[in-house]
């Protein structure tokens, strides 16, 4: 064979070569000839109704990579715009005990008051909550959960007090996470004045109670339940 | 003169892809001209490989119609002979999957009857124009004969002029088996008319 490079053509024997020349030469007969031009023919008649659907290089489907990055863009910093503080509440280190002083016992009392307040410690700042009766996944979830979280150490220790005891005397409790922070509970004040007092620091303990006393009025109500403990310390106080 | 025929061959090339762009572009006198330039070639392509016209015919059509679809998407980066026979092997290849192989031996084996008949009579005189016409008949018969692969690689280059390169892209094996196949086809054909043109000769 003299086939030794691939553009050179594949040669047969000539004298194959010439036999196969005087073979008969089969041709497709006329019809189906009529019948693929026909079909060819059809074929560009429908190329422009093809070509209009082929040519949709759209400006939207065109940039849709760069587009789509700066959409996703934009929205993440109108989010941060809109909510500056949340990453950084989350990401600080004191995060945790506001965390558990929102976990703190609460119940929620029928009232319309109560529930936003509840609402108001549960949802993250930016969130709003609506102050009438619209009801709403977000507030529905939000009560359930309070309430949830409230059942258990309501039957534990037998008692409840109203979140917004503790919230509404304090409005400035929600407008900065400073303040927010310093925030404690009338059962920890008086843990901490428990204390004092059996370390036997009365300067100390006299000025906290006098705190308490401006900040927790409502020790002096009966039916809460760390009244008995605070009339304890009291008389304790006027002793000394 | 190798290089007069090569530049023909390129020339031609450069002819059907230009006429398949004009015709992509919706010119359908450009896919006219590439029919009649081609149809003849692809026919016995098929005709000669199955053994069967009605076949063949089908096939033919199914695949000029692939061609006229694709047009839209056809890159003047291939060859459009190569193309086109590319996509006729593949017809052929999912032709022959789907049927059992003993239907195409039977019609195979017509065929040979009917070549029988049209084989000279004694009364003939074998004068060397008449013998090269009996041997054509005879090879005609070898290549019924012929393994498959090999009948391909042998139709392509008889009918197309494909290289060994060619052939092998069309029917994706690799170069030195497209040789091989090309060495024994040749070899084999050769046999074939010699001995039956001896038979012949015997009979007379």
């Amino acid at each position: 064979m003299k086939d030794e490079h691939t553009d050179e053509p594949a040669q047969f024997d000539p004298e194959l070569q010439r036999w196969y020349r005087k073979m008969k030469q089969e041709q497709p007969g006329p019809e189906l000839d009529e019948k693929i031009i026909a079909m060819a023919k059809r074929a560009t008649d429908n190329a422009p109704k093809d070509n209009v659907v082929r040519v949709e290089h759209s400006f939207w489907r065109q940039y849709r990579w760069p587009l789509s990055s700066a959409a996703s863009v934009m929205l993440v910093v109108t989010l941060l715009l809109l909510n500056p503080e949340v990453p950084q509440d989350v990401l600080r280190d004191d995060a945790m005990p506001v965390m558990m002083q929102m976990s703190e016992p609460v119940e929620v009392q029928g009232g319309q008051a109560g529930e936003e307040q509840a609402l108001k410690a549960v949802a993250p700042r930016g969130m709003s909550v609506k102050p009438d009766g619209e009801s709403s996944d977000v507030n529905g979830t939000a009560t359930q959960r309070t309430t949830s979280q409230a059942s258990e150490p309501q039957s534990q220790k037998g008692a409840a007090y109203r979140l917004s005891d503790t919230l509404e005397k304090q409005p400035s409790l929600i407008k900065s996470s400073t303040q927010r922070e310093a925030v404690i509970s009338a059962k920890q004040a008086l843990n901490h004045l428990v204390q004092l007092v059996d370390s036997k620091q009365w300067d100390e303990a006299k000025k906290l109670a006098l705190k308490i006393e401006k900040q927790y009025p409502q020790l002096g109500e009966p039916s809460h339940p760390q009244h008995q403990i605070w009339n304890e310390l009291r008389v304790l106080l006027k002793q000394h | 003169m190798a290089e007069a025929l090569e530049q023909d061959k390129s020339t031609e090339a450069e002819a059907d892809q230009r006429l398949m762009l004009q015709y992509a572009a919706g010119d359908p006198s450009a896919f006219e001209s590439l029919y009649q330039k081609h149809k003849g070639g692809l026919y016995r392509y098929f005709v000669r490989q199955t053994g069967d016209q009605q076949l063949a015919e089908d096939l033919y059509q199914e695949t000029w119609g692939r061609v006229i679809k694709a047009a839209a998407s056809y890159e003047t980066s291939a060859k459009f002979t190569t193309w086109l026979y590319r996509i006729a092997h593949n017809l052929l290849i999912d032709h022959v999957r789907a049927v059992k192989p003993v239907d195409l031996f039977s019609d195979a084996f017509s065929e040979e009857l009917e070549c029988d008949n049209q084989l000279p009579s004694d009364q003939f005189s074998p004068d060397s124009a008449l013998e090269e016409d009996i041997k054509a008949k005879l090879l005609k018969r070898c290549i019924d004969l012929l393994p498959t692969v090999q009948k391909e690689t042998f139709l392509l280059s008889m009918e197309a002029g494909f290289t060994a390169g060619a052939i092998a892209e069309i029917v994706e094996v690799t170069l030195e088996a497209t040789k091989s196949r090309i060495r024994y086809a040749n070899k084999a054909l050769k046999e074939c008319v010699m001995n039956k043109w001896q038979e012949v000769d015997n009979e007379r």
